[in-house]
């Protein structure tokens, strides 16, 4: 490994740490940016060390610090959210491991990376709900469809990541020309 | 509106009390040990005098109760989800009933059971971020990945990794800050418009940002190469913890008082 490569994982670390606090401020859901640094650490990083900088992110966040949008700590496992979280490495990787700086290969990789946070995300809802809540269908039905709202926010960060990792990548990380 | 205002990276006190001159290395792996135990206690009053003692802790590190109660915010929807739902549902004995709802004496047994044990599961994790500082949890955390360097694991490349996105933390905060400002000054509009609009108007924040995180890091690795930095090769440290006295007591009396309430527990 590399020195810079060894900085860069570290500091797409921070910036993870600094995307969850960098909000839109949004009426009612509140968005953050997690995700597209996940993603992005994808692109620039590639499908080896993308992922180890979002591992390395929850790891600090589960042994305690607050690095997470509502603080940090190994309760986090909790959180009906935390399938979110858990799916920042694989998006990572997904993202890093279909990336090329073709027009179309481009789209797939970030919704690959999208579409696997969502799915991950929605799965460990509602199997956390319906695990602490007993047999509450019903309750665990309502959640994921408020959820599947959700994935509209998920596009839009999509998106964003698509434009800057087209703008960028000529430039940095693993697809530099 | 000033992003450094509302984050508040290290929730660490440096003072000087019992908790907070133990090890790291004890610390972590106690409260660790004590998260899990936390689910092995299945009745009510044994894991009442958990969280005694776990409030005697907290009283030993001068945790403040405001910040105690600050951390329960993220679990706070999952306490109020679990009482409504135990309270109505649990069958037995009824005290209660309203509108076709009964609460039942179980029902307020198994709610306080399954909050406190919540409660518990975040002040030990609340106790220990106050009482350690990061840089110490992460050598606490290189020092139980040490073993995995056998099979290749790169423990000391990862905890490195993490002393310099801490590091970096605060400095990546203040040039977000900046790269808003110096937008917000060129005309950026952050907070109008649709849902699409705002979360493109962070496109020009994101961009430079991603650029001078680049340029950071490409001016560390010719800073720490020309100080003869290799990756992989062994580091020494300015301050070795040590293994003390205090730590030895501090497991005896965590043993001890573990067997205690697990006794208890099924009897």
């Amino acid at each position: 490994m590399k020195t810079r490569d060894l900085i860069l994982v570290a500091i797409f670390v921070s910036l993870s740490v600094i995307s969850a606090f960098l909000r839109i401020p949004l009426p009612g859901l509140p968005l953050t940016f997690q995700l597209a640094t996940a993603i992005a650490s994808g692109i620039f990083l590639g499908k080896a060390l993308g992922p180890a900088s979002q591992g390395i992110y929850l790891a600090l966040g589960l042994i305690g610090l607050p690095v997470f949008t509502k603080g940090g700590g190994i309760m986090y496992v909790l959180q009906p959210s935390f399938g979110y979280l858990l799916a920042l490495p694989l998006s990572s990787f997904l993202t890093g491991w279909l990336w090329d700086n073709q027009g179309w290969k481009k789209i797939i990789s970030v919704a690959a990376g999208v579409v696997v946070a969502f799915a991950i995300g929605i799965a460990y809802t509602y199997i956390c709900t319906y695990f602490f809540l007993g047999n509450q269908k019903a309750i665990a039905n309502i959640l994921s469809v408020t959820l599947l709202l959700l994935f509209a926010k998920d596009i839009i960060l999509g998106y964003i990541i698509y434009i800057i990792g087209s703008v960028l990548s000529p430039y940095y990380g693993k697809n530099r020309q | 509106m000033s992003l450094a205002n509302f984050v508040t990276i290290g929730q660490f006190v440096p003072l000087d009390t019992p908790i907070h001159r133990l090890d790291p290395r004890v610390k972590l792996l106690l409260s660790l040990v004590l998260l899990v135990f936390i689910f092995v206690v299945g009745k009510l009053l044994p894991l009442l005098a958990l969280f005694v003692l776990a409030m005697v802790c907290a009283a030993l590190a001068k945790v403040p109760l405001m910040h105690l109660v600050r951390g329960m915010r993220p679990i706070l929807i999952l306490i109020v989800l679990t009482v409504v739902i135990q309270l109505f549902s649990t069958s037995g004995e009824p005290l209660l009933s309203f509108w076709g709802l009964t609460i039942t004496k179980e029902g307020i047994l198994v709610s306080l059971f399954v909050v406190l044990r919540l409660i518990l599961l975040v002040s030990i994790s609340v106790i220990l971020t106050y009482a350690t500082s990061p840089l110490d949890l992460t050598f606490a955390l290189e020092s139980f990945m040490l073993p995995l360097k056998r099979i290749g694991f790169p423990a000391s490349e990862i905890a490195l990794m993490m002393s310099i996105a801490l590091r970096f933390i605060p400095t990546l905060l203040e040039e977000t800050d900046k790269i808003i400002k110096a937008q917000t000054s060129r005309g950026a509009d952050f907070s109008s418009g649709g849902v699409i609009a705002r979360a493109k108007s962070f496109i020009p924040v994101l961009i430079p940002l991603f650029v001078s995180a680049f340029r950071r890091a490409d001016e560390l690795a010719d800073a720490m190469e020309s100080r003869c930095f290799i990756t992989g090769e062994k580091r020494s440290r300015l301050h070795v913890p040590k293994l003390g006295l205090n730590d030895f007591v501090a497991v005896a009396l965590c043993v001890v008082a573990m067997a205690g309430v697990y006794v208890w527990s099924i009897l």
